[in-house]
C-alpha cells in the first residue's frame, strides 16, 4: 500500500482505523486520529464524533478548543457551519445512522475539506447513505468513505454513494475484513480511482 | 538450428478461451474474414481509421511513394495535442485521474486530465521561452515520473519531437544521443530509489553531456533532491515557475516528426523517428483494439525509453482516457509482490508487462500473487519477446483466475479466468501488430504464441528465398507499409526494404490458421529481458574507451531469453571483470555480460563475422566448445 497520496500538492496520510492526516501548505489537520493523536503532529483536529479509535475526550484534552473542531467541544459545529482553519475552510455535514445510536445526528458529522488550490476533500465519517448525502450536489475530488457496514455504508451502499458523488479519486476506510474492501473496490472502480491507502 | 529448439518451447496445440470473453471470442473463420477483408486494401483500411482522429486539414492522397519512404495522409495537418489530451476538456473524463505515480518508497501522487493540462501547459510555456521552436528535439533520460510524461506531452504540444533514454544505458550511450539529436535541452532527475538504493542519475548525465560536449540547459526534475546545480543546469520547479503564458497547440503536417528512438542494429543503436499523422492513427486503434477504455485503471511495466512504454503509456491510454499508472523501482523490492500490491491497492483492470518478467515472477513462488486479491483485472497483455506455453499458463492460472464468480463461471481451482495476450511488437513499427484483440478480433488464444495477425498489418513468414511458408519457420515480415512509417532512419532499415516488403529480423512460424511464434532474433541482435541490444555497441565502446577488441555473442538464458558474452583478450589489465564492470559503467546495467571469455584476437575478427551464432547455454564449457570449434 502507498503510504500516502499527494494530489495537488495536499499530502494525504491514514491515521489508523479511519482516521486521516492531511499535510497543506507546512499544516498538518488531522481528522478522527483515534489515540494515535498521542504520537502524531497536528496542527488542526477535526472529530466527526467521539467514538472508539474515531476521537476520545481523554487524548484530546492537551488540545487547545481553538484548534478541535467536534460536534461537542473545541470549536463546536453542525451541519451546515463552516470553519476556518488556516488556510483550509471546513464544512460540517450530515453524517448519521438510524440504527446506530452513537452516530445520531446531534453527534455525529462529516467534512467537506475545501483547499484554496481548488480541492475538495469528503470525509464522510461514519453515516449511512443518507438523503442530504445523495442530495448533494458540491463537486468532489476525493472521497473518503467508510465502508464496514456496522453502522456506516455496506460496501454496496458506499459504491451506491461513489456513483452518486462521482469523485475522481476514492479512499475506502473504517473496515477491518479486507473482503469488504474488495466488494466496494470491484463494484467502484469503474465510477472513480480507488487508491487504498 | 536454435528457432526451432525454440519453437519446441513455445509450441502448443491448446486453444483456450478464457471464460470472462467467452461471448466475445470469434472463430477463426471470423476473424481470419476480417483480417483478409483489412488486408486486401489496407489504404481505405487506414483511412477508416484515420477519421478517428481530429484533422485540422484533411488529407488529400492517403498514401504516396514506395517503402520505406512511403508517406501516409499526404497534406493532412493535426493538433496532435488535442487528438491526446485536450478533446477531453469538455467530457467527464475531464475531472478524472490521468496519471498516478507511485514511488519504491511509498509515497504516491496523483493528477486529473485537468491539472495534467495546466502543466503541459507550463511546461510547454517555459520551453517556448527557452527558445524551442517545432522541429527542436527534446531528450529525457529519467525514470517514469509525472513530469517525465509532462515533458513529453508538452514537447507535442509545441511541436517539438522528443526522446526518452532508458535509464538503464549508461553515459557513453546518453552521450552518443545527444550528439545524434543535436538537443538544446535535457530533462533528468537527481536521483532515483530501485531497489533500496539511490541511482545518481544526474551523475550519468553530468559525464554524458562532459563526453559529448553539450553545451545547452539540463532541466532537473526533482525527485530525491534538492540537488545542487551547475551553472548548465536548473530545478524543474525554477525552469517553469514564471511560465503561465497559454501556449498555443502547434498544428502538425502528418509527417512532422513526433518522438524518436534509438533501436539496435548489428552495429550500434540507429536513431529512428515516427511521424505525427500515421503513429497516432496507428496507436489510437490498436489501443482500442487492445482493450483499453475511458474506465480503465490501467499499468504498464515497460518504461517509457522502449516503444511499448512510449506508444502504450504516453500515447495510446492517454487518447482513450484511461488513468495510467506509473512506478519507480523494481518488480522484487521491497517484495517480489510490487507489482501484485499495485493492482490490488489502485484498481488496476489491464495489466501490460513482459514476457521475461513473468517468467522471473514465475520463479519467486505462486503465493506472492495468491496472497493479493487482483479481481479487478480484465485482461493481461505480455510483449518483447516469447513467451513459453508453461509461463503463459502459469500467468492465466495464477494471475489469471480470480476469485469472484462472474456471470458465466465460478472460480475453481486456479483454472484461468481472463485473457493472457501475447502481442509483438517492434520500435521500427510502433505499436502492436499480432495479438489477440480483446476490443475487436477475438479467436481463441493459443499459448505461446503471439496470436494471428492484428487487421491492417499485413504479415508474412518467408524463407530465405522470399517465398510464403506455413508450419515452417522463417522470417517475419510485412508485406505492406503501415500508417507510421519512419521519417528518419538508419540504411540497415532500408536494406530491410530491398526486396518489396519489410523484414522485421525475427524468426517466426506461422500455423495453417495464422497464429504466429515469433522465436527471436536472426540477425545478432539481442533480445535480453525484452530490452533490443547492440553487439556492435558494446564492441564500440570497449574498443574506443578501453582499447579492447571484442566480439559480442549471445546464449539462450530461460530468464532472460538471451544474455550478452564478450569474448576479449583479456590480459592482467583489463582482465575479464574489468571489462564485465566497465560495460555495466559505461553503457548500463542492462548491458551488463553474462561472461567475459578470453580468446586469441583472430578468433575475436572471426566470431563478429558470423552474427548468428546463438550458444544453446551460457557457460564456460559451452564458450570453450565454440572456441575450441574456431581455434581448429
Amino acid at each position: 500500500m502507498p503510504r500516502s497520496l499527494n494530489i495537488l500538492g495536499v499530502k494525504i496520510e491514514r491515521l489508523g482505523f479511519t482516521g486521516l492526516r492531511l499535510l497543506y501548505n507546512g499544516v498538518y489537520y488531522c481528522i478522527d486520529p483515534g489515540d494515535l493523536l498521542e504520537r502524531t503532529i497536528c496542527h488542526y483536529v477535526l472529530c466527526s464524533h467521539f467514538h472508539v479509535r474515531h476521537c476520545s475526550k481523554d487524548v484530546l484534552r492537551n488540545i487547545s478548543s481553538d484548534r478541535l473542531i467536534s460536534p461537542i467541544m473545541g470549536i463546536i459545529i453542525k451541519p451546515g457551519d463552516i470553519v476556518k482553519l488556516g488556510d483550509v475552510l471546513v464544512e460540517a455535514t450530515s453524517a448519521y445512522s438510524r440504527w446506530s445510536s452513537i452516530h445520531s445526528r446531534d453527534s455525529n458529522v462529516g467534512f467537506y475539506i475545501n483547499f484554496p488550490i481548488n480541492l475538495r476533500l469528503y470525509y464522510t465519517g461514519d453515516t449511512e447513505l443518507v438523503e442530504e448525502l445523495v442530495n448533494n450536489s458540491r463537486i468532489v475530488d476525493v472521497l473518503v468513505i467508510s465502508i464496514s457496514g456496522e453502522g456506516v455504508f455496506t460496501p454496496e451502499e458506499a459504491a451506491e454513494a461513489v456513483k452518486s458523488i462521482k469523485p475522481s479519486i476514492t479512499i475506502p476506510v473504517h473496515y477491518e475484513d479486507l473482503l469488504d474492501y474488495y466488494k466496494f473496490r470491484d463494484i467502484s472502480q469503474p465510477y472513480t480511482q480507488i487508491v487504498r491507502l | 538450428m536454435w528457432a526451432s529448439s525454440v519453437l519446441e518451447k513455445l509450441y502448443s496445440k491448446d486453444l483456450v478461451i478464457p471464460p470472462a470473453l467467452k461471448w466475445k471470442t470469434v472463430s477463426i473463420e471470423e476473424y481470419l474474414r476480417v483480417y483478409r477483408e483489412s488486408i486486401s486494401d489496407i489504404y481505405s483500411f487506414w483511412e477508416r481509421e484515420a477519421r478517428e482522429l481530429v484533422w485540422i486539414k484533411p488529407w488529400s492522397i492517403i498514401v504516396t511513394g514506395d517503402p520505406p519512404k512511403t508517406r501516409w495522409f499526404i497534406n493532412g495537418s493535426l493538433n496532435a495535442y488535442y487528438n491526446i489530451i485536450s478533446k477531453h476538456r469538455d467530457n467527464w473524463v475531464w475531472s478524472k485521474i490521468a496519471l498516478i505515480w507511485e514511488g519504491e518508497e511509498g509515497d504516491a501522487k496523483a493528477i486529473t486530465y485537468r491539472e495534467l493540462d495546466v502543466l503541459v501547459n507550463r511546461v510547454a510555456s517555459a520551453l517556448r521561452a527557452y527558445g524551442v521552436k517545432p522541429g527542436d528535439w527534446i531528450l529525457l533520460y529519467t525514470p517514469p515520473l509525472i513530469e517525465s510524461l509532462v515533458v513529453m506531452l508538452a514537447s507535442v504540444k509545441i511541436g517539438a519531437p522528443f526522446e526518452p533514454i532508458f535509464t538503464g544505458f549508461g553515459y557513453w550511450e546518453l552521450a552518443k544521443r545527444i550528439v545524434k539529436r543535436s538537443s538544446k535541452i535535457i530533462f533528468t532527475v537527481d536521483s532515483y530509489y530501485r531497489r533500496g538504493k539511490i541511482v545518481n542519475t544526474l551523475e550519468t548525465v553530468r559525464k554524458a553531456t562532459e563526453y559529448s560536449g553539450f553545451k545547452g540547459k539540463v532541466v532537473v526534475i526533482e525527485r530525491i533532491g534538492p540537488p545542487s546545480l551547475k551553472s548548465s543546469e536548473i530545478a524543474f520547479s525554477d525552469f517553469t515557475r514564471e511560465s503561465s503564458v497559454l501556449v498555443e497547440d502547434y498544428v502538425a503536417e502528418s509527417t512532422h516528426p513526433l518522438f524518436g528512438l534509438h533501436s539496435g542494429y548489428i552495429d550500434d543503436y540507429k536513431p529512428i523517428t515516427h511521424p505525427t499523422g500515421g503513429f497516432l492513427v496507428q496507436v489510437y486503434s490498436t489501443s482500442k483494439w487492445i482493450g483499453l477504455r475511458p474506465r480503465d485503471t490501467y499499468f504498464c511495466t515497460v518504461w517509457p525509453g522502449w516503444i511499448t512504454g512510449v506508444s502504450y503509456v504516453v500515447f495510446g491510454p492517454l487518447m482513450i482516457g484511461s488513468t495510467v499508472i506509473l512506478y519507480d523501482g523494481g518488480p522484487d523490492y521491497p517484495s517480489w509482490d510490487r507489482w501484485w500490491s499495485i493492482i490490488e491497492d489502485y484498481a488496476v483492470t489491464l495489466l501490460l508487462t513482459t514476457s521475461g518478467a513473468l517468467r522471473v515472477l514465475s520463479r519467486q513462488g505462486d503465493n506472492y500473487v495468491l496472497k493479493h486479491n487482483l479481481d479487478t483485472l480484465r485482461a493481461i497483455l505480455v510483449t518483447a519477446e516469447p513467451l513459453e506455453a508453461d509461463v503463459w499458463w502459469w500467468t492465466y492460472r495464477i494471475i489469471g483466475t480470480g476469485r469472484t464468480p462472474l456471470i458465466t463461471s465460478i472460480p475453481r481451482e486456479l483454472t484461468g479466468r481472463i485473457p493472457v495476450v501475447n502481442m509483438y511488437i517492434q520500435s521500427e513499427i510502433g505499436t502492436f501488430i499480432t495479438g489477440n484483440l480483446v476490443n475487436y478480433t477475438f479467436p481463441p488464444i493459443i499459448p505461446g504464441s503471439t496470436g494471428p495477425p492484428i487487421p491492417g498489418f499485413h504479415i508474412d513468414i518467408v524463407d530465405s528465398n522470399g517465398k510464403s511458408v506455413v508450419e515452417n519457420i522463417g522470417e517475419l515480415v510485412l508485406r505492406e507499409p503501415w500508417p507510421s512509417m519512419l521519417i528518419e532512419y538508419p540504411e540497415e532499415y532500408v536494406e530491410k526494404w530491398r526486396y518489396g516488403y519489410y523484414r522485421t529480423g525475427d524468426y517466426a512460424y506461422s500455423t495453417r490458421e495464422g497464429y504466429i511464434y515469433v522465436l527471436g532474433r536472426l540477425d545478432g541482435v539481442i533480445k535480453s529481458s525484452g530490452y533490443r541490444i547492440s553487439p556492435g555497441s558494446i564492441e564500440k565502446a570497449l574498443k574506443d574507451l578501453l582499447g579492447v577488441e571484442v566480439a559480442v555473442l549471445k546464449c539462450r538464458d530461460s530468464v532472460r531469453f538471451e544474455s550478452i558474452i564478450v569474448i576479449a583478450i583479456c590480459v592482467e589489465s583489463p582482465n575479464c571483470s574489468e571489462i564485465k564492470q566497465a560495460t555495466r559503467t559505461l553503457l548500463g546495467p542492462i548491458v551488463e555480460p553474462i561472461i567475459v571469455a578470453t580468446a586469441p584476437l583472430k578468433i575475436i575478427f572471426e566470431l563478429r563475422n558470423r552474427r548468428n551464432i546463438v550458444l544453446e547455454e551460457c557457460s564456460l564449457n559451452a564458450i570453450n566448445k565454440l572456441l575450441s570449434e574456431n581455434l581448429n
